[in-house]
C-alpha cells in the first residue's frame, strides 16, 4: 500500500483536490441556486436534486471542456511550434513528428514497447496519436454536455421571463453559449502561453515543469 | 513490475461517467 501511494502520489494528490473542490463547489452552488429560487419566490431544492440539475452540470462541463481543449491544443501545437529558451518547447531542430528511431517505433521498438509501436498501418497511427485523439474527444464530449445543460438552464430562464424556449441548434448560436465557452478558453490560452514564456527565465528547483536552475536562459527544452 | 493501470482506469471512469451523466441531465432537461 505504501508503495502504491508513493508510485501514484501525483494522480492521487490531484484526485483528492478534484474531489474536495467538486464537493465544495456543489455545496456553494446549491446554496447560491436556492438563494436565487427564494428571490424569485420559488421553492428551494434539496442538495441531492441539485447534483443532477443542469445548473450544476453546466457549471462543471463549462470548465471541463476548456481544460481538455487546452491540452488538445498544447499537445498538438508543441509537435510543430517552438519557443526558444522554454522548457515547454522541444529543441529547435526537433520540430515535427521526429524519426522512427527517436520515437522507438517499427524496427526500433524495444522488448517492452507497446505492441502497436512495432506494427504498421491504421492501428499504429491511431495509437501514435492516441493522446491527442482522446483529449480532443473528451473536449468535444464535454463541450456537448455543456451545450445541453446550459441550453436547459437558458430555456428555464427564458420561461421565467415569459420568453419562448429555443431549440438546441438555435442555442448554439446564442451569445450566452459562446460567452460561456470563450471566457474559459481565453484564460486557458493565456495560462499555457505564460508557461511557455515564463519557463525561459524563471525556475523551480526540482520540478520537471522547469529547466534546471542553472540552465542558461536560451537553452530550450532541457528537461522535456 | 507494479501495475500502472489503476489510476489510469480510475480517471477514465470518473471522466466518462461525468460526461455521460451530465449529457443525459441536459438532454432530459433536468
Amino acid at each position: 500500500v505504501r508503495r502504491f501511494l508513493r508510485e501514484n502520489s501525483l494522480s492521487i494528490f490531484f484526485g483528492i483536490l478534484f474531489l474536495a473542490s467538486i464537493v465544495a463547489q456543489s455545496i456553494a452552488g446549491w446554496k447560491d441556486f436556492n438563494e436565487e429560487l427564494l428571490a424569485h419566490d420559488d421553492a428551494p431544492i434539496t442538495y441531492g436534486r441539485y447534483l443532477y440539475s443542469s445548473e450544476f452540470g453546466a457549471a462543471l462541463m463549462e470548465n471541463w471542456q476548456s481544460e481538455f481543449l487546452q491540452f488538445f491544443f498544447y499537445i498538438a501545437a508543441t509537435i510543430w511550434f517552438l519557443q526558444k529558451g522554454s522548457n515547454e518547447s522541444k529543441k529547435l531542430n526537433e520540430a515535427g513528428l521526429e524519426s522512427d528511431e527517436q520515437q522507438r517505433v517499427g524496427k526500433w521498438a524495444g522488448q517492452s514497447s507497446p505492441k502497436l509501436a512495432r506494427s504498421k498501418g491504421f492501428l499504429h497511427s491511431l495509437y501514435a496519436n492516441s493522446l491527442l485523439l482522446v483529449m480532443g474527444t473528451i473536449f468535444l464530449a464535454s463541450w456537448f454536455a455543456e451545450s445541453v445543460t446550459a441550453w436547459t438552464v437558458f430555456n428555464a430562464d427564458q420561461l421565467d421571463h415569459e420568453e419562448s424556449a429555443v431549440g438546441w441548434s438555435k442555442y448554439l448560436t446564442t451569445p450566452d453559449f459562446w460567452e460561456k465557452s470563450l471566457q474559459n478558453w481565453q484564460s486557458e490560452f493565456l495560462a499555457v502561453g505564460t508557461m511557455a514564456v515564463f519557463t525561459i527565465y524563471l525556475r523551480q528547483r526540482g520540478s520537471p515543469e522547469s529547466k534546471p536552475v542553472g540552465a542558461p536562459h536560451d537553452e530550450t527544452g532541457s528537461s522535456g | 513490475m507494479a501495475p500502472v493501470r489503476t489510476m489510469f482506469v480510475l480517471y477514465v471512469v470518473v471522466i466518462v461517467t461525468g460526461l455521460v451523466f451530465y449529457s443525459a441531465v441536459g438532454i432530459l432537461h433536468k
